[in-house]
């Protein structure tokens, strides 16, 4: 039996100001190993589930619990389900910097490790000079692996990976995929949820079918 | 030029025919505008009036709060000039979130009174306490000043929350705390908001006689006297300034972020 590593339990949302629901009493389990497709159409709610469960925005009600305690600290929680936007946010700086950024903070308890870095590029074909270049100079793919790769290197547990490759070039979403997998397989108690619109890739990443209509998930618990 | 020199340890009466001289000047404005079709007529017109009226009421209650020897109408004008210096400083922010008029005429309230209270008790000590002609120009240039620096600091807080969210998100998403990451915009913002009084006291007596010293000098006042009491109210200036800029922009960060440090984007907004 699978260890569960989040569970969200009637999570509601309201728009603010409003009675409209943007999540409707919604519950579903994320268990270890889960590599979870979210679909659903356009402004279903995909972006605004993915953030509910990196706690980034006020919610009305329900309750978060990661690894079977109910979530009260919230930066070392981030810290383990990590939340990646679509377009990557970079500091300005250095490739370098801004994988260092994550080790200045305080929730971080562990110090940055450049030559498992400097592995990852190598994997990827990058030379380890990468890291002392201006991110500013980097494609939009490349600044999404330094994205990815600034989230993994902080060995979470689940990563929430939102439309991740959408605009990234054919070697780029290999390169992405590459590296998801090459980072699941790292340990077992891992999962991911992956919202995309190109349902090839869903079908090429994930095990398991989430759908979002109407603030509400359908097949919640189902897992392959 | 002597004659000068012999009227300078008095303040020169101005006739109202002397004020409507001065008043044509605005023609000049007037006539650019008009000449350039920059389209301010009407605007000139009003700030005009609006200024002739506003000081001529302010000369009005002066005249009649300097004869009484009572603190509570002293104190109570005040009030009414700190809370209208807060919600002018709302008036110029761009970006605002809920309550936020409250914050602004508490942290104006807070910082220009305490400062006021330490200048009037510790430094200038005038008799009575409450003199209104001490007090009501001091805090009226420790209040202009501050609500400059409140609304310089919170108009760039909140945009740069705005324009800076992705970044700001990434930290959070890391494990950041909300302050870790709020820290860079909050230090912008606060830098922003008091640069402005460090250049002032950079350039004061060179660039341009400061605004007390100004009014010291016409009063008839000797020039060093009048030096010091322009450095004191730069030093108390510009404690206002920081001291106000950082209860406003500490409101405005604990506003627009949670407990569970997130920030809660619906609080800011355009203002309309």
């Amino acid at each position: 039996m699978p260890d569960r590593l989040i569970e969200i339990c009637e999570l509601t949302r309201l728009i603010p100001g409003t009675d409209q629901a943007l999540l409707d009493q919604l519950n579903l389990t994320v268990q270890s190993g889960d590599r979870i497709g979210l679909a659903g159409a356009s402004g279903s709610g995909k972006t605004t589930l993915m953030r509910a469960i990196a706690a980034l925005d006020p919610v009305s009600s329900g309750k978060l619990v990661f690894q079977g305690d109910p979530v009260c600290d919230m930066p070392q929680y981030r810290r383990r389900v990590i939340y990646l936007h679509q377009r990557p946010a970079m500091m300005a700086g250095t490739v370098r910097q801004n994988l260092q950024l994550p080790f200045t903070l305080t929730a971080c308890k562990t110090t940055f490790d450049e030559s498992r870095l400097t592995d990852w590029f190598e994997g990827l074909g990058k030379p380890a000079s990468i890291l002392d270049q201006d991110v500013a100079t980097l494609s939009g793919g490349e600044q999404q692996i330094v994205a990815l790769l600034r989230a993994i290197q902080l060995d979470p547990a689940v990563l929430l990976l939102d439309e991740p490759t959408a605009s990234l070039d054919a070697e780029a979403v290999q390169q992405f995929e590459q590296l998801v997998g090459h980072w699941m397989a790292g340990a077992t108690e891992r999962a991911f949820v992956w919202t995309s619109h190109d349902s090839a890739q869903l079908e090429r990443v994930t095990g398991r079918r989430v759908i979002i209509a109407n603030g509400k998930v359908s097949q919640p618990s189902v897992t392959t | 030029m002597f004659a000068l020199f012999a009227q300078a340890n008095a303040t020169i009466a101005l006739s109202w025919w002397s004020v409507g001289v001065a008043a044509t000047l605005i023609l000049v404005n007037a006539v650019i505008s008009w000449r350039l079709k920059l389209g301010l007529e009407k605007r000139i017109v009003w700030a005009a009036l609006r200024m002739t009226v506003q000081l001529f009421l302010l000369g009005l209650v002066l005249h009649q709060i300097f004869a009484l020897a009572n603190a509570l109408p002293v104190l109570l004008l005040a009030g009414a000039m700190t809370v209208i210096a807060g919600y002018s400083a709302v008036r110029r922010i761009d970006h605002r979130y809920d309550r936020i008029y409250p914050s602004a005429i508490f942290a104006v309230w807070v910082s220009s009174w305490l400062v006021t209270a330490v200048t009037v008790l510790l430094i200038v000590r005038p008799q009575p306490w409450h003199s209104p002609h001490v007090l009501i120009p001091l805090l009226g240039m420790v209040l202009g000043n501050s609500l400059t620096g409140i609304s310089l600091g919170m108009d760039r807080f909140l945009s740069d929350l705005q324009s800076r969210r992705d970044e700001v998100e990434m930290r959070l998403t890391l494990g950041a705390t909300r302050w870790e990451a709020c820290r860079e915009v909050f230090v912008a913002s606060a830098r922003t908001a008091m640069i402005p009084i460090l250049n002032t006291m950079s350039v004061a007596g060179i660039v341009s006689i400061p605004g007390m010293m100004t009014g010291q000098l016409l009063a008839g006042a000797p020039p060093i006297q009048a030096v010091k009491y322009q450095i004191m109210i730069m030093f108390v200036i510009a404690a206002a300034i920081a001291l106000g800029v950082m209860l406003a922009l500490g409101q405005a960060f604990y506003r627009v972020t949670t407990t569970q440090h997130q920030i809660d984007w619906s609080q800011i907004r355009k203002a309309s």
